[in-house]
């Protein structure tokens, strides 16, 4: 992201959850600060259930710890119950600290990222404008429904088959690109 | 084996939010004059969090064996959320600390004070003079406090080299 890349939150529909009052404050004013007008708010996590029911949500800003339940376990039902329009949108986790229980927990729940609180403006924008840019697919499966948690796909490790359509396509992209490296490598050698 | 889906979707964020609207650099000034009227509340919050946890899990805490563990990791979290623009001065850091030990004690069982009050101590320390600390003084604090948990409740590390 440079300084110069625009960024346009004014039709974009937020919802923030926080059971923390103050620190729902912060997040609002930092989403209002970026030039959003349509933030909904709200501190518990049987309230976001009812929002996400009934209005259509572009982008939700979640704690992890929320007082009622967790937060991660309402992006996994969100990723799974929630109405259609609602099922797919990006949404970032805001966590103060992450237990060792729960580090799986918060890959798994179908998250666009985690982002470490206190929370600082630009981590935000800066995580606001790759999620804007993802273009992962989305992944639905028995165990995991959210998108892809491989960031770069480069094939199965080396001397697996690998079970995807995909992996082959990807192990060989994998292997021009060490080829590549590799004459790079002697070719600087060689100078 | 279970079957899987594979698909793209088209946000809102990815089409609208991209085009047009204020450059990030403005965005980040906006936010910054936005959280202005918070900075002077978050020392006011933190400060009642660490009066808080002092007088129930501190050194004069008479019923800290009665307290549950669990409301001081929640205590400290409150600490890092608030602690929005006193990054610099590793109160966050010194929090987070105290988080983790939490987690630790309530995974192995074990209730060591010595530990949370050198914790406590280290969250006062650098509430008030954090900020006239140089890096490698506010490092050598929060280091002291990974060894602190590492011997007495365990491997603060041992989930990230896993």
């Amino acid at each position: 992201m440079l300084p110069s890349d625009k960024i346009n939150f004014e039709k974009i529909q937020f919802l923030v959850v926080d059971s923390n009052h103050h620190s729902l404050n912060l997040t609002t004013a930092v989403v209002a600060g970026f030039g959003a007008h349509n933030i909904l708010k709200c501190t518990t996590v049987a309230e976001a259930r009812d929002i996400v029911c009934g209005h259509p949500i572009d982008f939700l800003l979640i704690s992890a710890q929320m007082a009622d339940e967790d937060g991660y376990a309402f992006v996994r039902w969100l990723r799974r119950k929630a109405p259609e329009v609602n099922r797919f949108i990006p949404v970032i986790a805001l966590s103060s600290h992450t237990r060792r229980s729960q580090v799986l927990a918060a890959r798994d729940c179908g998250v666009q990222g985690v982002i470490a609180k206190p929370l600082v403006p630009k981590v935000l924008i800066e995580r606001a404008f790759w999620v804007a840019h993802d273009d992962r697919r989305y992944i639905v499966c028995e165990g995991y429904v959210g998108p892809d948690r491989r960031l770069q796909n480069l094939g199965p490790p080396q001397g697996i088959e690998g079970r995807r359509e995909e992996d082959m396509q990807a192990a060989a992209e994998a292997s021009d690109i060490e080829a590549e490296h590799e004459a790079a490598k002697q070719i600087e050698a060689a100078r | 084996m279970s079957k899987v889906r594979k698909f793209r979707v088209k946000t809102k964020l990815s089409t609208v939010a991209l085009r047009g609207g204020i450059t990030a650099a403005e965005a980040l000034n906006r936010a910054d004059d936005a959280l202005d009227p918070y900075r002077g509340e978050a020392l006011v919050v933190i400060d009642a969090l660490m009066a808080e946890m002092a007088a129930r899990f501190g050194p004069v805490a008479a019923g800290r064996e009665a307290e549950d563990l669990e409301d001081l990791y929640m205590l400290a979290s409150r600490v890092i959320d608030a602690s929005i623009g006193l990054s610099e001065a590793g109160v966050d850091r010194a929090a987070h600390a105290l988080c983790t030990l939490v987690d630790l004690s309530q995974e192995s069982g074990v209730r060591d004070w010595e530990a949370i009050e050198v914790h406590l101590e280290a969250l006062r320390l650098l509430r008030l003079h954090g900020h006239s600390f140089s890096l490698a003084e506010q490092e050598r604090v929060l280091d002291g406090l990974k060894t602190v948990t590492a011997k007495r409740v365990g491997d603060p590390d041992e989930q990230k080299r896993a």
